[in-house]
């Protein structure tokens, strides 16, 4: 024990610690050492692992269903598959592919997309539903685009001012829906009709049946732009405050007037957030159902006006579609299901080919 | 164009009511023609008195002249400045050419009639006034008879030069630049600052030091009358910041034009200024050329601030009239005999909320029993045990003995056996054409050297543990950083 104990000046004998510690094999000193790993996963099956929980519910109900329209569409007898109507069971699809069940006779053709395509309920839904997409698209972005832009210039209650613009999109459509359905009631004490008598304008059918197509049009423009604007202006506020200031310093000393820096510089900088936001909201506009069947209220298939489809839209058209029990209805429903598909995507390609050179990254 | 800067203030108000005087009390002048540095650390209120100078922060008190025109409540376009931002700014959408020509777009003359229109005009409010105060309508009518006979005669005129000289109708009715004129301009720009093969290319697609240079040409497009950069060499790499500095230094005698900017790095402001002025806590320290401020510093900041290595600084002291380091008298002169008259920074801790120590509290509060009545015991335990902070305050002084700072540049040390600073050498280099050394003033543990000396001199001082030095040249400052010497 002798190496272990020292003298100190003052007589006392002290335990040298690090070498009792270190002869009984503790060590004393701690070196940095990473923890090593028996078995290095490679990075690819990480990544898959991830990713099937979200697969998934993906393939479930994306995929499969997608794919199952598109053969919906092309079985014009899609009724008959299976023996509990229009089924979207896979076992069914493997008997009527196989066609071993004798009372199956599956027909495949177009017949369900001539069906649709000389339907004059369904042209009326497609031009029901451009009307919305030209009207209501192009004002809600000016609109939220010069709201967000004041905003942003704005100092004192700025934050509630974004509440106020942000409420509508945290509540829910069929709510908002029944708050415009009772503002623009027909009745001469409703809110719209005196506030127009104010002007002398006489009270006015909105939404009733004996109202005006285009009275009924206002309504859904209105609500469908003011239910739309919370996002719009909440992105475009993000784009806005992450344009240096410097800019607008530099615009200024440069003596430019507030509308050319608006134009010259907020609008290009801004460029990548209007292109997002005029892509997400023409295709939400294509895919308008819930702001008609929530103003017009009474069930989901009530789309205004005496025969209950004055504004019905693509997508309404395909609901009662499927809703139906009609022959191949279900088809028919799918095959709208493709053309509204194939008419979004050929306008979203034309939209990414012409921004190219607007957008500036 | 000469600027004059007349007791600038600038303080900003914090959200919670806080005061910051960014500025105080400024006043310096830019001679026409010249590039001054604003040279500071960073948070000195520099780049504030420059965004005063543009027109971008309103001053709080103060003015700012452009040769004889007041410009302090004028808006920043129309002072005729260029202002260079320290990231450029340039407008990333646009092409070099464009951003040049920017600034062209909002370029207006004024109209062929303006002139008589505004004396018409001016005439026609003269005569209201004069109607309502009852005087002198007479003269105001026939003013205004005057100008409307003016006007209708220089339209006519107008009128006639349209058939008679198209070519000449064009020019004075125009009222904008056109397309070719601002082409025009912004080759000149860029010939100027040498980035015309770029023109059509976007600025992302440029480099740093070409980036600077669209900057400086669109701040120039206008033709200013005062040219402001912002730090403009501080995103550069350091050999693109050498090549940039003389471009500036080149472009501003080649125009000629008034050129203020701000900078926190002391060799770029040195090498460029002809006029430097060093900046700390908002407030001037010295203004001067810049071989003057390295040579001659008012007191001990511009002493630290100038210089690279920075300046040698470790404590003397004056006795009886003499300094002294370590002991022994380094210098003589009248300058240590003066008393000190001055302020000296301490700290004590009073009792929070008050001015008083902890003692003169208790008794204080020994002194008015009153205080103590109606309360719980918790409550006078917490009056006979206040919180406590520790303040600072000034005192005045008065002293003849002192202890002092001496600053020596590190080039400034020669060797000699008998000088006064006798230096315990930690660290000897050869750097190229120099001795780089590190050590400490004998006796003073906290001081740390830099010397300089020219390589010949490495036979003297290698492998030697104590090495006395002689200054050529040394500063003496108080300890509050006034200059003695």
């Amino acid at each position: 024990m002798e190496n272990t104990l020292n003298n100190n000046p003052n007589g006392m004998q002290t335990v040298d610690w690090d070498a009792k510690l270190e002869s009984l094999g503790i060590s004393v000193k701690k070196e940095l050492r990473t923890k090593k790993h028996a078995f290095i996963m490679p990075e690819w099956a990480k990544g898959w692992i991830a990713l099937i929980p979200a697969l998934i519910f993906l393939i479930l109900f994306m995929i499969y269903p997608i794919l199952n329209t598109f053969v919906m569409s092309f079985v014009n007898n899609f009724y008959w598959v299976g023996n509990s109507g229009s089924s979207f069971v896979i076992t069914n699809y493997i008997a009527a592919l196989q066609n071993t069940r004798s009372s199956i006779h599956l027909s495949w053709g177009i017949e369900n997309y001539i069906k649709v395509l000389t339907d004059p309920v369904f042209l009326r839904a497609l031009g029901n539903t451009g009307l919305i997409v030209i009207i209501s698209v192009p004002l809600t972005i000016v609109i939220g685009l010069l709201l967000a832009v004041c905003l942003n210039a704005i100092k004192p209650l700025k934050g509630l001012y974004q509440t106020i613009f942000f409420l509508p999109y945290v509540t829910n459509t069929i709510a908002l829906g029944m708050v415009f359905n009772a503002m623009f009631s027909s009745s001469a004490g409703s809110f719209i009709n005196v506030f127009l008598h104010m002007f002398g304008v006489d009270a006015q059918h909105w939404l009733d049946i004996y109202a005006n197509r285009w009275n009924m049009f206002a309504v859904i423009v209105i609500y469908a732009i003011w239910n739309g604007l919370a996002f719009k202006i909440l992105v475009f506020m993000s784009g806005l405050s992450a344009i240096d200031k410097q800019y607008y310093d530099a615009a200024r000393i440069d003596g430019s007037s507030k509308f050319t820096i608006f134009r010259k510089i907020t609008v290009p900088l801004l460029s990548p957030q209007i292109l997002y936001i005029t892509i997400t909201s023409f295709i939400g506009a294509c895919k308008s159902y819930s702001q008609v069947i929530a103003l017009f209220g009474s069930g989901s298939k009530n789309f205004g006006g005496s025969d209950q489809s004055e504004w019905i839209t693509v997508v309404g058209y395909i609901v009662k579609l499927i809703d139906s029990t009609a022959d191949s209805a279900a088809g028919r429903g799918a095959a709208g299901c493709v053309i509204l598909l194939l008419i979004v995507l050929a306008i979203t390609v034309v939209q990414f080919a012409v921004s190219k050179n607007r957008v500036h990254y | 164009m000469e600027v004059r800067i007349e007791h600038l203030t600038k303080t900003f108000i914090g959200k919670k009511g806080s005061q910051t005087t960014a500025v105080n009390d400024m006043s310096f002048v830019v001679p026409d023609g010249k590039l001054v540095g604003l040279l500071g650390p960073s948070g000195c209120g520099k780049s504030t008195t420059l965004y005063m100078i543009a027109g971008l922060h309103k001053p709080t008190d103060g003015k700012i002249w452009f040769g004889d025109e007041d410009v302090t409540s004028v808006p920043p376009e129309n002072r005729g400045i260029g202002l260079v931002f320290q990231n450029y700014a340039l407008y990333p959408h646009f092409s070099v050419k464009q951003n040049i020509t920017f600034p062209l777009d909002n370029v207006r003359f004024p109209g062929p009639l303006d002139a008589n229109k505004t004396r018409v005009n001016e005439a026609k409010s003269a005569l209201k006034r004069a109607m309502k105060a009852n005087e002198g309508v007479e003269e105001a009518q026939k003013e205004l008879e005057e100008a409307q006979k003016a006007l209708e005669e220089a339209t006519k005129a107008l009128e006639e030069l349209k058939t008679a000289d198209p070519k000449k109708y064009k020019e004075v009715t125009k009222t904008r630049l056109s397309k070719v004129e601002k082409d025009a301009i912004a080759h000149k720009m860029a010939r100027l600052v040498d980035i015309e093969p770029y023109l059509e290319r976007k600025p992302r697609e440029l480099s740093g030091g070409q980036q600077q240079r669209v900057a400086i040409a669109r701040a120039l497009a206008k033709t200013p009358r005062v040219l402001l950069l912002d730090e403009p060499l501080s995103n550069l790499d350091a050999r693109l910041r050498l090549q940039t500095r003389e471009e500036i230094r080149r472009i501003q005698k080649e125009t000629g034009i008034t050129t203020i900017f701000v900078t926190h790095d002391q060799e770029e402001a040195m090498s460029i200024s002809d006029v430097i002025v060093v900046m700390n806590f908002g407030v001037i320290q010295q203004i001067d050329a810049p071989q003057t401020v390295y040579d001659e510093p008012v007191n001990l900041f511009v002493a630290k601030f100038l210089g690279s290595p920075a300046i040698n600084v470790f404590d003397g002291e004056i006795k009886g009239g003499k300094l002294y380091i370590d002991g022994k008298v380094f210098d003589t002169g009248k300058e240590y005999e003066g008393e000190y008259h001055g302020k000296v920074k301490k700290e004590k801790t009073v009792v929070k909320g008050t001015d008083l120590s902890l003692d003169d509290y208790l008794a204080d509060l020994n002194k008015h029993p009153e205080r103590k009545e109606g309360k719980n015991e918790e409550e006078i335990h917490a009056l006979e045990n206040p919180e406590l902070e520790n303040v600072e305050y000034e005192e005045e002084v008065v002293k003849k003995d002192r202890t002092v700072k001496i600053g020596i540049r590190p080039e400034a040390f020669t060797i000699d056996p008998k000088g006064g600073v006798p230096v315990v050498v930690e660290y000897v280099q050869r750097v190229g054409r120099d001795v780089s050394m590190i050590g400490q003033v004998h006796g003073q543990e906290k001081s740390s050297l830099k010397i300089i000396i020219p390589v010949e001199n490495w036979k003297d001082v290698e492998g030697k543990d104590n090495v006395n030095f002689k200054p050529k040249r040394f500063y003496v400052f108080e300890e509050s950083g006034e200059r003695i010497k």
